[in-house]
């Protein structure tokens, strides 16, 4: 009981920080970095509630990236729908899109679902290229800038979702929702014996899996005021959320959030200095990471801590 | 009708036929055991009564009105029917309480988390796990194991329950304690069908055994029966 409150306080204590950090900072760069580190781990989560907690690896998560922020930039350009209305509509059109292709592909197992979602992501991308009319094609949107533009508002905003969707995720781990998910993860047989409704509870991951990664896109599209297919529903963004996790530690809750962090850091910091070079070292870190601790840096941590903790423990009694 | 009707059942993989038009019952209560060399379709005719295949042909109905050959496996589950599996297959990343209370949760509908943790709790007590639940069940060697399987079987609080193989590979010591426990599930009242090699422990248990060879029921009747009709004999160790 004691561990859970003193969690529970660290991430008021952080959460305080992070709604302070904009009095005193004012530095834009250091903002912008943030929010794309809020949105970054809004969107690994997303992924992780699939591929981490369902154990179905999805190489076509920008879809639902690129589904919301489309819908954000439709409906404020051509209907004039105020953009932060559009926020949980994009999560909801993202969530429905993940049901209409799941029903059909989560029936695939293993490596067939993975390369199955490859062709969902590609041809989600062909698709807006080419639906001119409603996309406004390979050219993409751009979305009415305002003329005062500050970058706090939209700090607040990715904050809190990126908090709101945080939680979501810890309540999924512990809920009876989340069990039958890492059932389906260790053994989909079994947990139909044992009277998992599995192909509901896949469809159900999806769905929320969808909707996350689809509120990130259309946060994404009113931040930029740009989208574009080719930046949206990229293949590299989806792949990029496999690697985040992959970093972090897949499966786990910490792990999109320290994968999120390492990968914007890299990307910022080693882009910077040797353009290109930050994906030699992140490739390197994958393969290092891989052999020796599947669970990410999540793995290393609570290492970590169990060596601490047996230590203390010899040196009490 | 009885509790467990199956009629005419049959299940073929491409030219093979697995079960060959096998019809039998099972009563309220009873331990029914069943035998035959390897291959005679034993797991096959678990693996249809459990939902995990359809048969080819026939109908298998449970307490004369769920028609088990239409349901899905996690139906058949909420039902009342659990099995364990011949491999075992734990959750391999997750605590021992954790691959139970999987079983109490959806065994049933609606179960709430204090339940489910009672009832995952009984039955790890009743397999003697309790005090190692916070253990990965990948830790666990076989026998331990096979009481797990056992065990989440068992919090999916079923009426009838199909143990396959679950004394294979024991040690005598173990067997016997693994027996114990199987008559002690039939005295709550679960109707058990059991596959079982270890011939102790099938004749010991079951009231009434079913012998199958190549797909076919070639006898049925208590142990003693069984064990002396001519046909089983030949069917085990060959004319």
């Amino acid at each position: 009981m004691a561990r859970v409150t003193r969690a529970q306080i660290a991430f008021i204590l952080i959460g305080l920080f992070l709604f302070l950090l904009p009095v005193f900072m004012h530095n834009q760069y250091v903002i912008h970095l943030c929010i794309m580190t809020f949105l970054f781990i809004t969107i690994a989560i997303g992924w992780n509630i699939l591929g981490g907690y369902t154990g179905q690896i999805s190489f076509g998560h920008a879809s639902f990236f690129g589904v919301g922020a489309y819908t954000t930039a439709i409906l404020w350009l051509r209907l004039g729908v105020h953009p932060l209305l559009t926020i949980p509509l994009g999560g909801l059109l993202a969530a429905v899109f993940g049901v209409l292709w799941g029903y059909p592909l989560l029936r695939l197992r293993g490596y067939f679902f993975a390369i199955a979602t490859i062709g969902v992501g590609e041809a989600t991308r062909v698709l807006a290229s080419f639906w001119e009319s409603l996309t406004g094609g390979s050219s993409g949107l751009t979305l009415p800038v305002p003329k005062v533009f500050s970058k706090v508002p939209f700090y607040y905003e990715m904050l809190i979702i990126a908090l709101i969707v945080f939680i979501v995720s810890v309540w999924a781990y512990r809920s009876k929702f989340g069990l039958g998910l890492f059932a389906i993860k260790d053994d989909i047989d079994a947990s139909e014996t044992l009277g998992v409704n599995t192909p509901l509870y896949k469809i159900l991951a999806l769905a929320l899996s969808g909707f996350i990664v689809g509120i990130g896109g259309s946060f994404y599209a009113q931040y930029i005021f740009y989208v574009e297919p080719g930046d949206v529903f990229s293949f590299e963004k989806s792949v990029n959320l496999i690697l985040i996790n992959i970093v972090g530690g897949i499966g786990t809750i910490f792990g999109p959030i320290f994968g999120a962090l390492i990968f914007l850091v890299l990307q910022e910091f080693v882009l910077v200095l040797f353009p290109n070079l930050h994906l030699l070292v992140y490739g390197l870190l994958l393969v290092v990471i891989i052999i020796y601790q599947p669970n990410g840096l999540s793995g290393v941590i609570s290492y970590v801590r169990r060596k601490i903790v047996k230590k203390r423990r010899r040196g009490g009694t | 009708m009885a509790f467990l009707d199956v009629t005419n059942c049959t299940k073929s993989f491409g030219g093979l036929l697995a079960v060959n038009n096998a019809s039998f019952s099972v009563r309220r209560g009873e331990l029914l055991g069943l035998i035959g060399p390897n291959g005679a379709g034993k797991t096959t005719m678990f693996n249809m009564i459990s939902g995990v295949y359809k048969p080819t042909s026939g109908q298998i109905i449970y307490r004369e009105r769920y028609p088990i050959h239409a349901l899905n496996t996690h139906r058949i589950c909420h039902i009342g029917i659990a099995r364990t599996y011949q491999v075992v297959k734990p959750f391999l990343n997750m605590s021992i309480l954790k691959n139970v209370l999987v079983g109490a949760y959806f065994g049933k509908r609606g179960m709430l988390k204090k339940e489910a943790m009672k009832i995952a709790r009984e039955a790890l007590e009743f397999t003697k796990l309790w005090e190692r639940r916070d253990e990965i069940a990948g830790s666990l060697n076989v026998p331990s194991r096979k009481r797990l399987e056992i065990a989440r079987a068992l919090a999916t609080q079923p009426d009838l329950l199909l143990l396959d193989e679950v004394m294979a590979g024991l040690n005598p010591v173990e067997t016997e304690k693994t027996m114990a426990l199987v008559r002690q599930i039939q005295g709550r009242g679960v109707t058990i069908i059991m596959i079982e090699h270890v011939m102790q422990a099938v004749m010991g248990l079951s009231e009434r055994i079913i012998v199958l060879n190549y797909g076919e029921i070639i006898a049925e009747g208590t142990p003693e029966e069984v064990a002396n009709n001519p046909e089983v004999i030949k069917a085990y160790l060959g004319d």
